[in-house]
């Protein structure tokens, strides 16, 4: 199977889907406790920077690639791949992060249907996909999460089709901000680091089109996907200032429940039974997606060719994750809520600047 | 054995011992006929197959000229071994052996059984070409040629079985196919081996081991299919004595068409094809949910819903998923006993299935009646479906999907689910993906997939090669 060639668009539906999934977790809530009922505001602040950011650093992104090779020629390679250790471990947090939020929700899903079942085979179904995923190589990968991302994009612009007569214009004013918390330091960048994720996937995609065709192109296409997060991240907020914060489990529900709670013609009182596996059809995508980008990071610090020995590494790795990760409290309270933005952060700068090179002499552009 | 021996052995000696061994090697059939020209001259063919007219008026007056030898080239073909000599008797030739020569000549004079070129059973439309393909090659070909007159069309010759010897035809347009997938079928070709092939179909599983879940490779018996497949830029197969030519790359989106569609106003194909995908979703999922519904998740039913099903399942005794699988493969042997019997007993199966199942079983308390509606729908929409190949496969699927709905509810439908679409994702027929144009996305491509343009904006398909057909002469 082809593991190394990707065109742009196949590398842009693969960020779309992780971003999309990171986007509706926790930070709303979080936002919301730093910035009070104003808190939606602020992406639309925030966005005033990112989006010519986006356009201006888009147009002059062809650098970003070639970090790691110009790290690699001054420092040699050990310094390189020294430098590549914060990655891997990036990947894997965010990857046990999300296999915690799908194993977790997959058993309260039996739980609430009084049946248990056991939390091992739960993550043996969970991973099972994403193993196999990640070892079809990333243009299959890229494939599955370009009808993931639609099916996931189509379910929330389908929900807020069906609530979006419900709302009340006059329902917005007690969202108004009234104590100018939102212009605190600490929300604006909270929204900023949540913002610089799909900007900088701007970027990298502005780097993709780049060597295609049409430079301008490639700007506009990073604005308007800056310009897309911002939407999205300000109705998010909105949403969850007014019906309580939380992770994105708390997030849909309370969504659902406007229409629950709302004389409508459609019975909807449990559409989000069906928004929900949606959800975990992204997050086995996404779980595919991050063990692909491990191999291929673990391949570049300590270049291991036998698939199965990769596979064993990160079974071994997730397993270890899953069961570490809450069993530590300060892990639990701080790097459990900030890594969830930050270390996507983190994760898309680096794929910046390590993918291009990783994979230049073989992106192929279609 | 001996036969074997004698195959690779020079076709030399008297005329008498040639014509001699070559009736032992066929082991002294009685439709093979020895003519004796002349003295020197004896013609062999087999009756059954040849045309006793044409050896008279074609190939005896052609021995009988003084100078035959020098015809050679044109219409007789030299045999060196008594191996060709079979193969050309067997091949429904005239087999010339004369005294003074050695070797022996053939000259084609043929007759097979045949039939006339009428429109095929299984694809039968109300407007458009009424011919189909048949048994024999240079028939098929000649109805390919017919609606393709150009002259980059390019006819390969390959054996489509080692050890029947049945011939195939591999078509094509220069130019317009693109050369990954002419390659891949060369190699294909080259590979496989079958000992017999006796359709076309039997090709499929030799040229195209890995297909099996879905169709990689397409089949029809109808010749304007096979025109507007190669003027696609698809490769076609054709073999001797099958009637089913193969259409090289086949993808998701080609199971939805059928060929009326290009015979009616775009509207009316888009909605047709709309039905279509709508009933494989439908036959694939609908017994599932039903199930996930009704065990697992039954929040996701509304209350009147889900009272009236509870209600209806009152008293059945089999648990629900059981039920499903049971009627399910009840359905699918009223499906096989009907194809099985002659058509004056298949309404007699349709009323036995018909009472027995849909009211009896009721009435009796062993089946519930929305679990009859389930299925019957699950099973109408299969033949929606224009491949019987994949209707066959979506009701295989229909099993695993049932049971992962019946153990993890939504969870395991959308699990399988996931399943399946990495592994239609990750596809490929003879290198285009399989869910083209739509995963991997190409415009180009989506004019005539679920949607058909008009036939004045459609332009060329995803599976040509732009590049090539605009330098093509």
């Amino acid at each position: 199977m082809n593991r190394g060639h990707l065109s742009a668009s196949q590398l842009y539906w693969m960020a779309v889907l992780s971003m999309v999934a990171t986007l509706i977790l926790m930070v709303p809530g979080e936002l919301l406790r730093l910035a009070g009922r104003g808190a939606w505001w602020t992406p639309l602040v925030v966005a005033i920077a990112a989006v010519p950011l986006a356009f201006v650093v888009g147009n002059r992104a062809g650098v970003c690639g070639d970090a790691i090779t110009l790290i690699q020629r001054r420092f040699g390679r050990l310094a390189a791949k020294a430098l590549l250790i914060p990655v891997w471990l990036a990947f894997a947090l965010d990857m046990t992060l999300i296999l915690r939020e799908t194993v977790e929700g997959t058993s309260m899903t039996f739980v609430a249907a009084q049946s248990l079942v056991p939390r091992p085979l739960v993550t043996a179904l969970v991973l099972a996909p994403g193993v196999w995923l990640a070892l079809l190589g990333s243009v299959v990968l890229a494939r599955v999460s370009s009808v993931v991302t639609v099916a996931v994009l189509g379910a929330f612009v389908s929900g807020a089709l069906v609530i979006l007569p419900q709302l009340h214009v006059l329902w917005l004013l007690p969202l108004l901000p009234t104590d100018g918390r939102f212009w605190r330091g600490s929300a604006l960048l909270l929204t900023a680091l949540w913002m610089i994720e799909p900007t900088l996937l701007g970027m990298l995609v502005m780097h993709k089109v780049q060597s295609v065709a049409r430079r301008r192109a490639g700007a506009i296409l990073a604005a308007a996907t800056a310009s897309g997060a911002v939407v999205l991240s300000a109705s998010i907020v909105l949403v969850i200032s007014d019906f309580g914060t939380g992770r994105a489990a708390e997030f849909v529900v309370p969504l659902l429940h406007v229409a629950q709670d709302l004389p409508y013609s459609l019975d909807l009182e449990h559409l989000d039974t069906l928004v929900v596996p949606v959800e975990i059809l992204a997050a086995l995508g996404k779980i595919g997606i991050f063990l692909w980008l491990w191999l291929r990071v673990s391949e570049a610090i300590a270049p291991v060719r036998a698939p199965w020995l990769l596979a064993l590494q990160v079974g071994v790795a997730a397993a270890a994750g899953f069961t570490l990760l809450p069993n530590i409290p300060a892990l639990v309270h701080s790097m459990y809520v900030y890594a969830a933005y930050i270390v996507p952060t983190f994760l898309v700068l680096m794929m910046v600047a390590y993918l291009p090179s990783m994979t230049r002499a073989r992106v192929t552009a279609k | 054995m001996m036969g074997d021996l004698w195959t690779g052995a020079p076709l030399l000696g008297s005329r008498a011992a040639r014509v001699a061994r070559l009736r032992e090697l066929l082991g002294s059939p009685p439709d093979l006929r020895v003519h004796e020209v002349s003295a020197a001259i004896a013609v062999l063919y087999l009756t059954t197959i040849v045309s006793e007219q044409k050896v008279e008026e074609f190939v005896i007056p052609a021995l009988s000229a003084p100078s035959h030898t020098a015809r050679t080239d044109t219409f007789l073909r030299p045999l060196g071994t008594y191996g060709d000599a079979v193969q050309a008797l067997l091949a429904g030739d005239a087999v010339v052996i004369t005294g003074d020569v050695p070797g022996g000549l053939a000259a084609p004079a043929s007759q097979w059984p045949t039939r006339a070129p009428n429109e095929p059973s299984a694809e039968i439309i109300s407007r458009g070409p009424h011919t189909g393909f048949i048994e024999r090659l240079d028939t098929n070909v000649a109805l390919v040629r017919m609606g393709v007159r150009d002259q980059r069309l390019r006819y390969e010759a390959f054996q489509a079985s080692t050890r029947s010897g049945t011939q195939g035809a591999l078509l094509y347009l220069q130019g317009l196919v693109s050369p990954t997938v002419l390659g891949e079928v060369r190699a294909a070709l080259a590979r496989s081996r079958p000992s017999v092939t006796t359709d076309a179909a039997m090709l499929i599983e030799h040229i195209a081991p890995r297909a099996r879940l879905f169709p990689t490779v397409g089949s029809t018996e109808r010749p304007d299919v096979a025109w507007a497949a190669m003027l696609e830029g698809r490769v076609i197969l054709l073999t001797d004595g099958s009637p089913t030519a193969l259409l090289i790359p086949q993808v998701f989106a080609h199971l939805l068409a059928v060929p009326a569609d290009y015979y009616k106003p775009a509207l009316a194909a888009t909605f047709e094809r709309t039905l279509r995908l709508a009933g494989l979703l439908v036959t694939l999922l609908i017994s599932a949910v039903y199930v996930a519904m009704t065990t697992f998740n039954q929040e996701l039913s509304p209350t009147p819903f889900f009272l009236s099903i509870s209600q209806a399942r009152l008293g059945v005794p089999i648990p629900l998923v059981g039920e499903i699988v049971g009627l399910e493969l009840l359905v699918e042997m009223i499906r096989q006993a009907g194809l099985r019997l002659p058509s004056s007993f298949g309404q007699s199966i349709s009323v036995v299935g018909a009472v027995v199942i849909g009211q009896s079983a009721i009435l009796a308390g062993f089946l519930s009646a929305p679990a009859v509606v389930v299925v019957a729908v699950s099973f109408i929409s299969s033949f929606i479906v224009p491949s019987q190949v994949t209707a066959m496969t979506l009701r295989i699927l229909r099993f695993p999907l049932i049971i992962a709905a019946w153990a993890f509810g939504l969870f395991g439908l959308v699990w399988c689910l996931m399943l399946l679409l990495i592994y239609l994702s990750s596809a490929r027929s003879f290198g285009v993906p399989y869910l083209a144009p739509v995963v991997p996305l190409r415009a180009r491509g989506l004019q005539d997939t679920v949607v058909r343009r008009t036939l004045t904006s459609l332009r060329r398909s995803f599976v040509a090669r732009p590049a090539a057909a605009a330098q093509a002469p």
